[in-house]
């Protein structure tokens, strides 16, 4: 559910970190260092959003994810692979009261990079 | 150690998609270094709504955002991102519409001593208390599941009063939001007539020592001839108003013909379609910009023209225990 809320430069860094626990991955088109959203929301139900802002237009990366049905064949294994640049994000948290963000601690560095695929092939799912 | 900073790295573990990952890596940046982190905002107002809002992290983030008639974008370190201004309300991703709950909330504190922010959630007055020159005000919404106290002091010489303190002191499920305490200090008169505070300080529940503060170091009145000019979209090569000369290497990225264009070191220039669709031109939905021209002059109850209003340099200065 929570990973509905942002976009593709957040994505890839989950896809990498769950990979870490998968048997088989298979590559994926995505984006590292864009601007994302993420959906606050208070007791009543009353939604906003709060921006976590990158200072570069974002680099399109090679990500890697679990092998689900219907994928073609995957692989065992994954490594970093071509860096592809780097940004700084400032990130803000969801405010108390609705309509309401707190701009955050000072930037932070996020390196973005290809992931390769390696190790063994795994076999087409059904 | 730092309370919340415990709770933000239980929230956090073994979570790599938590929304809060990228918050609690700078916290313990922050805490690492030892020194307290500062920005710097600086916010141009008009009255149709329209503004620009720029963000300062030493020593190299930088982040602009502006709302005008026509566009809206965002100007980061290589690249301008150029939406449609009026979007309704399928706010795409990045649109800089998102960047008003981020300054106005600031806004509210510095000139209406957080007023308008109490306003906007709760309208019940349930008592005042007067002690002297000094008031206490309990508010809350119709349902009463959210309640302020908010304390105040009559000012003869001002001939008004001046809110010194507001509290959340109900607020059922929330916990973490419940005792957070506003404290307001140094209002002086400002330039159109009316005041503005230029401290708040701002108290996590149960805290003794605030964990932000801001200052407000000044606000001017620009001309509508500059105005006009810093709400202009940047182009690459040209000058900003604010930032000087642009490179002409600035990647647009044009959400509204849906690619990003760029001229590369070799002057060649490259084109390509932006992956998703280009966001909606317009909608009769309301939008941010109606809302904030509401707000901006039901707050202006003193009369004077606040015209094109520069808000520069809000500081935050976050006050860290380290463990």
């Amino acid at each position: 559910m929570i990973r509905l809320q942002f976009a593709l430069g957040a994505a890839s860094v989950a896809f990498a970190t769950v990979a870490a626990v998968a048997t088989c991955f298979v590559a994926v088109n995505s984006r590292c260092c864009e601007t994302y959203d993420t959906k606050c929301e208070n007791a009543e139900g009353t939604t906003w959003t709060c921006e976590q802002t990158s200072n570069a237009a974002g680099f399109d990366v090679i990500a890697a994810r679990p092998r689900e049905s219907g994928d073609g064949q995957g692989m065992t294994d994954i490594k970093t692979g071509t860096a592809r640049g780097s940004c700084q994000y400032t990130y803000r948290t969801c405010g108390g009261l609705p309509g309401e963000c707190i701009p955050g601690a000072a930037p932070v560095t996020v390196q973005c990079n290809n992931t390769d695929l390696t190790g063994a092939t795994c076999p087409s799912t059904p | 150690m730092y309370p919340d900073i415990v709770a933000l790295r239980q929230r956090v573990q073994g979570r790599p998609e938590h929304p809060e990952r990228g918050y609690l890596a700078a916290l313990e940046a922050e805490i690492k270094s030892g020194k307290p982190e500062t920005g710097t905002f600086e916010l141009w107002l008009d009255p149709s709504g329209y503004w620009r809002f720029n963000s300062d992290f030493e020593p190299t983030f930088s982040r602009d955002a502006a709302l005008g008639g026509t566009d809206a974008w965002v100007l980061g370190r290589d690249f301008v991102e150029v939406f449609a201004s009026d979007i309704g309300a399928a706010r795409p991703t990045g649109h800089p519409g998102a960047e008003r709950n981020v300054f106005w909330p600031m806004v509210g504190r510095f000139r209406f001593g957080g007023l308008e922010r109490v306003g906007a959630a709760a309208r019940e007055v349930k008592s005042v208390s007067l002690s002297g020159d000094r008031f206490t005000v309990q508010i809350e919404n119709k349902t009463g599941t959210l309640a302020f106290s908010i304390d105040g002091e009559w000012s003869p010489q001002a001939q008004r009063g001046f809110v010194k303190a507001v509290e959340i002191t109900r607020y059922p499920g929330r916990a973490d939001v419940v005792g957070t305490r506003e404290i307001f200090l140094d209002w002086r008169p400002s330039a159109d007539g009316g005041w503005l505070c230029d401290k708040v300080d701002l108290y996590k529940p149960g805290q003794v020592k605030p964990w932000r503060r801001l200052f407000l170091e000044g606000a001017t009145e620009v001309s509508a001839a500059d105005f006009k000019a810093i709400i202009a979209t940047p182009r690459p090569g040209d000058k900003d108003a604010v930032r000087g000369a642009l490179p002409g290497t600035l990647m647009v990225v044009d959400r509204r013909a849906g690619e990003r264009r760029w001229v590369d070191m070799n002057g060649t220039t490259h084109v390509e379609p932006l992956a998703d669709a280009p966001a909606a031109t317009s909608s009769p939905l309301v939008s941010t910009r109606a809302l904030g021209l509401t707000i901006l002059f039901s707050g202006l109850a003193a009369g004077a023209l606040w015209y094109w209003h520069r808000v520069r340099a809000v500081r935050t200065r976050k006050l860290f225990r380290v463990p």
